[in-house]
Parts: structure tokens; C-alpha cells; sequence
């Protein structure tokens, strides 16, 4: 069986961005990367579907922080992701800051989790507030009021007082 | 110049570097169709699956052809959730505008219980009633809750009913000699049986009980709300004439434990087991009151049933230490085909009773103190 070339472009161009929004959401990049190919390869096995419907990348969003809530529930690897991120590992596949790099992860990974949904697909996935709130079930003033909290805690957290929300990406 | 949490994050990923490529993700899809059609027991069929997915990716006109394993993947994994309920819940039922779950806190003499009322529109709990007694179970239906709780041994049980408008206990509570194990609500009346193997009919209205019917040792009692069919450890399966408040002879006969029963228009649904620890998931005619087709077998502890969505629902537990990935996955049955379709749903061990209503499965977890809502499309995991 040989998959259709749109299908190939899909998961090309998904996969960098699953792979760093579920690196922020989850702390891990390992687990992202398994969560990241998992929610692809349900992109694969769906495809007749997902490839008709008006956004197909938010459909992956959705179900890749699906897979990783499922994760964490199951897991417990929250706490893990989070230990091995004080711990030894440095977040060796980042570019050249590691530093500041792990200080933002632990930022991230202290925010209540649908903040940190919220915060993601909104600032790293560049998603609308609409599409936020569509895929995570909620009014689209949660879903400001939830990236307005997230931000402020991670200036508190992160010593950053000039942490701007941005307001360019609709 | 300030910079914006946009450029932080983005910063802090970097260039996201991974190591899959799609030739990976595409063999990750393979192996899950694969596992998905093991894991729906239809092996027999899964040449089938491979014919027609080999269909779908030679790009054909799509026609809607059936993918085995694959259950409507129309949506993602949306309508789903973990929701807190303040406590371990034993029950669940969805109806009259609400999921309703009978849960407990604390242990022993410092034991108490409530019904949480979930709100199906923000998965949120808008409600929660103190009750004076373990509520063993509870049936949402016809405008009101109803409610039966145990007491001391000594004490024997209790019906209430909750007013879903206010949310609160309605009027004198009906005391029950036996203590009660489960209950349904059909034909303006509560019905209850007791762990003494009695059912009990009480009128909605006045809240005596009218009738009491021997069924024997493992009394099980359902109804649609039209029809209502009792059950017990002998097999004996049995309709009761609301008009004559008689059990209706010959009951069916199955010959061994039956462990629940489900009552809809056309089917009475049962499961049972045998001394030689078979499981079988059986479907009687209520018109004829016979059997129909033969028994569905299944290979693991069968539990609740629950019907609606237009399936027929089945939690079930792992019976050794080998089966414990299965524990707690739930089987779907399409009532046309008379047999177990689609995906296992996993809400892994602790789960300890189903329901369906509101679009979705609803499933107590005792020991998480939290349901799953689960969508029935989905196949999958609920998320938090």
C-alpha cells in the first residue's frame, strides 16, 4: 500500500510544528516525539476524512494533546517529564541557549495544563483564538482569559515583567 | 524592544529536530490498523479491512465502505473528558438534563455520600446532594432522579427521588425491608431489587411499594419504561405484566448465571456466565421471548450493560493478571449485525459501572474519583 503523495506533504509539514508544541506541553522531547508521530499516524489511518475537513492541521493539534493528556493520566509521566527536566537532561537538541531553553520549559510545565494547552496552540501553533477554543471545547473568552493567565504567570515565573501578549496573530 | 511570548517559545523550541520521518509515521499507522483490528476480535474480517483500505488508498469515489477497527473516525477525540467529581463514584446514570453519579468519601463510620450532577454542556459538576445511605444505584428517567440507598444491615434500604429542577431530595423517602441492589423505572413505577432476591414495584406517585415479586438469588431488574424484565442466578430471564404485576411463565431460560440484563424496543440483551467460565452476551426477542441468534461469546469477566447510540455497551474486567491490559475496556455490539464491532475502549482497572446518554459513554472510576466521558466515535482515550 503505498500512501497518497498529499498525505506525505501533510505529515511533512505537521510534524516539525506536533513535535514543538507537544515539546512545550509535555517538557519531553522524546515523549513528544512519540506523541507527535502517534497523532500522525492516526492522520494516516483517517485520512479519507481528515483530509476533507477545513482545518486537518488542528484536527492533528487536537488529537495530539489528546494523546498527551491520555499520557499524563496514564503515565504519570508528568512528573517524570518534569524530574528528568530538573535533572541531567539539558535539552540537548536545542539551539543554542539550552539555558534558557530548560528555564522556559519549566515555566511552561508549572502552568495548569489547559493553560498550557491554551498557551501553545495559540502562541506556538499560531492557531486563532477561534480555532483554540473550538478544539478545546470551551468559549473563545476562555480561552483568552486562559493564555491572559498563562502569560501572566510566566512573566512572574520567568522574570520577565516585559513579557508582551502578542496581538498580531489572529 | 519587548519580546512577545510568541518569539519566546518559538525561541526556546529552536528548530524542533526529530528523527521521524514519514516513512516511520507510516509504519506507525500500519501496525495500529493492525492492532485496532486484532483488538476488535475480528480477525475473520481483517482480509476484508486490508481489501478495503487498499479501496480507500487507490483513491475510488468514496462510498462510505465500512473500515473494520476504524469506528467512525469522523471527529477526533472531542466530546471527551476526565471530570472530578469529588469523591469515589460507584454509579452513573445520564438523563433529565444531567450525568448523575452516586459517589462516597471517607471510610467505614466516617463514610459518607452524595449524587453529583454533572453538567453534560461544561462537563462541570453543578450539584451535589448529600444522601443518608450508600446509593447502590440510580435511574435518571420520566422527570425525576431516583435513588436507592442501603443502610445498616439491620436497616434495609431506601428509595428517593431527586427533583432535577432544584436539584433537591422530593418529599418522604419509600423504606425498603430488603437492601437494595439495583434499580429501574418503567411503567410509572421505581423498580428494585434486593439482595434477598426480590423485586420491589413502587408507584411513582403515591411511593408505596404495589408489588413484590420472587425472582431468586441474584435478582436483577430493567426497563426501557414500556417493558420490564427481571433476571437471576438460575438463568431464568423473565418479562413482568405491568397490568397483572405477575412475572410472565414461562420465563426465558438460559440455563446459568445471568450477571445483567438491558432492555430496549426490540432486544433484551443479557450477560451470563458458566460454571465452565464462559462468557456470553445474549439477545432475546420481546415479542416472542426467545432467543435470537446465537450467544455472543466473549473472553473476559462481562459487567454492566448499557444500551444507546445505537449499540449495545459492555464493561468488562480481566479475570488473571495476563488479561489486565484488557481490564476495563468496553465492547461495542451493533444490534443489526448481533455482533462486537469496532475498537475495545480502554478506561483501564477501576472502573465499576457505564452509562450512555448525552453522546457519550459515561464511566465511573472508584478509585481516580473521576469519570471519563468518552466519545462513542472515538474509540479512544478520554482526555482531561
Amino acid at each position: 500500500l503505498k500512501a497518497p503523495p498529499e498525505l506525505v506533504s501533510f505529515c511533512s509539514q505537521q510534524q516539525p510544528r506536533l513535535f514543538g508544541m507537544l515539546t512545550l506541553y509535555c517538557g519531553d522531547p522524546d515523549v513528544a516525539e512519540e506523541l507527535a508521530q502517534e497523532a500522525l499516524a492516526r492522520a494516516c489511518n483517517r485520512w479519507r476524512q481528515v483530509r476533507r475537513m477545513q482545518a486537518p492541521e488542528a484536527w492533528a493539534y487536537r488529537v495530539a494533546i489528546n494523546l498527551a493528556n491520555s499520557y499524563f493520566r496514564r503515565k504519570a509521566a508528568e512528573r517524570r517529564a518534569q524530574q528528568r527536566l530538573r535533572g541531567q537532561r539539558q535539552a540537548d537538541h536545542h539551539d543554542p541557549d539550552s539555558a534558557f531553553s530548560v528555564a522556559v520549559f519549566r515555566a511552561v510545565a508549572k502552568l495548569p495544563r489547559r493553560q498550557r494547552a491554551a498557551l501553545v496552540l495559540r502562541y506556538y501553533a499560531d492557531l486563532s483564538v477561534a480555532e483554540v477554543a473550538q478544539l478545546m471545547d470551551c468559549p473563545e473568552g476562555t480561552v483568552k482569559t486562559l493564555t491572559r493567565k498563562a502569560v501572566a504567570t510566566l512573566r512572574d515565573g520567568f522574570g520577565r515583567d516585559d513579557l508582551q501578549e502578542v496581538s498580531h496573530v489572529t | 524592544m519587548s519580546p512577545d511570548i510568541r518569539e519566546l517559545l518559538h525561541a526556546a523550541v529552536g528548530t524542533p529536530r526529530s528523527s521521524t520521518g514519514f516513512e516511520a509515521i507510516w509504519r506507525r499507522s500500519r501496525k495500529l490498523r493492525v492492532r485496532k483490528i486484532v483488538a476488535s476480535g475480528a480477525g475473520a474480517v481483517a482480509m476484508v479491512a486490508l481489501v478495503v483500505t487498499a479501496v480507500n488508498w487507490a483513491e475510488q469515489p468514496a462510498r462510505n465502505l465500512p473500515v473494520v477497527g476504524d469506528a467512525s473516525p469522523t471527529e477526533p477525540e472531542s466530546d471527551q473528558a476526565t471530570i472530578d467529581v469529588g469523591g469515589h463514584p460507584i454509579a452513573v446514570t445520564v438523563g433529565e438534563g444531567g450525568a448523575w453519579v452516586a459517589r462516597y468519601e471517607g471510610t467505614g463510620e466516617q463514610a459518607s455520600f452524595a449524587i453529583a450532577r454533572i453538567d453534560p454542556a461544561t462537563n462541570e459538576v453543578m450539584a451535589t446532594i448529600p444522601v443518608d445511605g450508600r446509593p447502590e444505584d440510580l435511574v435518571a428517567s420520566a422527570g425525576s432522579l431516583w435513588v436507592v440507598l442501603s443502610r445498616h444491615p439491620a436497616e434495609g434500604g431506601m428509595l428517593i427521588r431527586v427533583d432535577p429542577v432544584t436539584n433537591e431530595i422530593d418529599g418522604k423517602p419509600t423504606e425498603l425491608a430488603g437492601r437494595p441492589s439495583n434499580l429501574a423505572v418503567g411503567g410509572d413505577s421505581a423498580w428494585v431489587a434486593t439482595q434477598d432476591g426480590e423485586v420491589l414495584r413502587v408507584d411513582a406517585q403515591s411511593r408505596e411499594v404495589v408489588a413484590e415479586f420472587q425472582v431468586g438469588e441474584g435478582a436483577v431488574v430493567a426497563s426501557d419504561g414500556n417493558q420490564v424484565w427481571v433476571a437471576n442466578t438460575r438463568g431464568d430471564i423473565s418479562r413482568i405484566d405491568l397490568l397483572t404485576n405477575r412475572t410472565v411463565d414461562p420465563p426465558v431460560r438460559v440455563g446459568w448465571n445471568v450477571v445483567d440484563i438491558a432492555v430496549e424496543a426490540n432486544a433484551i440483551w443479557a450477560t451470563q456466565t458458566t460454571p465452565e467460565e464462559e462468557f456470553r452476551i445474549l439477545r432475546i426477542d420481546p415479542r416472542t421471548e426467545q432467543l435470537v441468534g446465537a450467544p455472543i461469546r466473549i473472553d473476559l469477566n462481562p459487567g454492566h450493560l448499557a444500551v444507546g447510540e445505537g449499540a449495545v455497551w459492555m464493561l468488562q474486567y480481566a479475570i488473571s493478571n495476563k488479561d489486565l491490559d484488557r481490564d476495563g475496556t468496553i465492547l461495542r455490539i451493533d444490534p443489526e449485525a448481533n455482533q462486537v464491532v469496532g475498537d475495545l475502549i480502554e478506561t483501564g482497572t477501576g472502573s465499576v459501572d457505564l452509562a450512555v446518554g448525552e453522546g457519550s459513554l459515561w464511566v465511573a472510576k472508584v478509585v481516580e474519583g473521576e469519570i471519563y466521558r468518552i466519545s462513542p466515535a472515538s474509540g479512544g482515550e478520554p482526555s482531561p
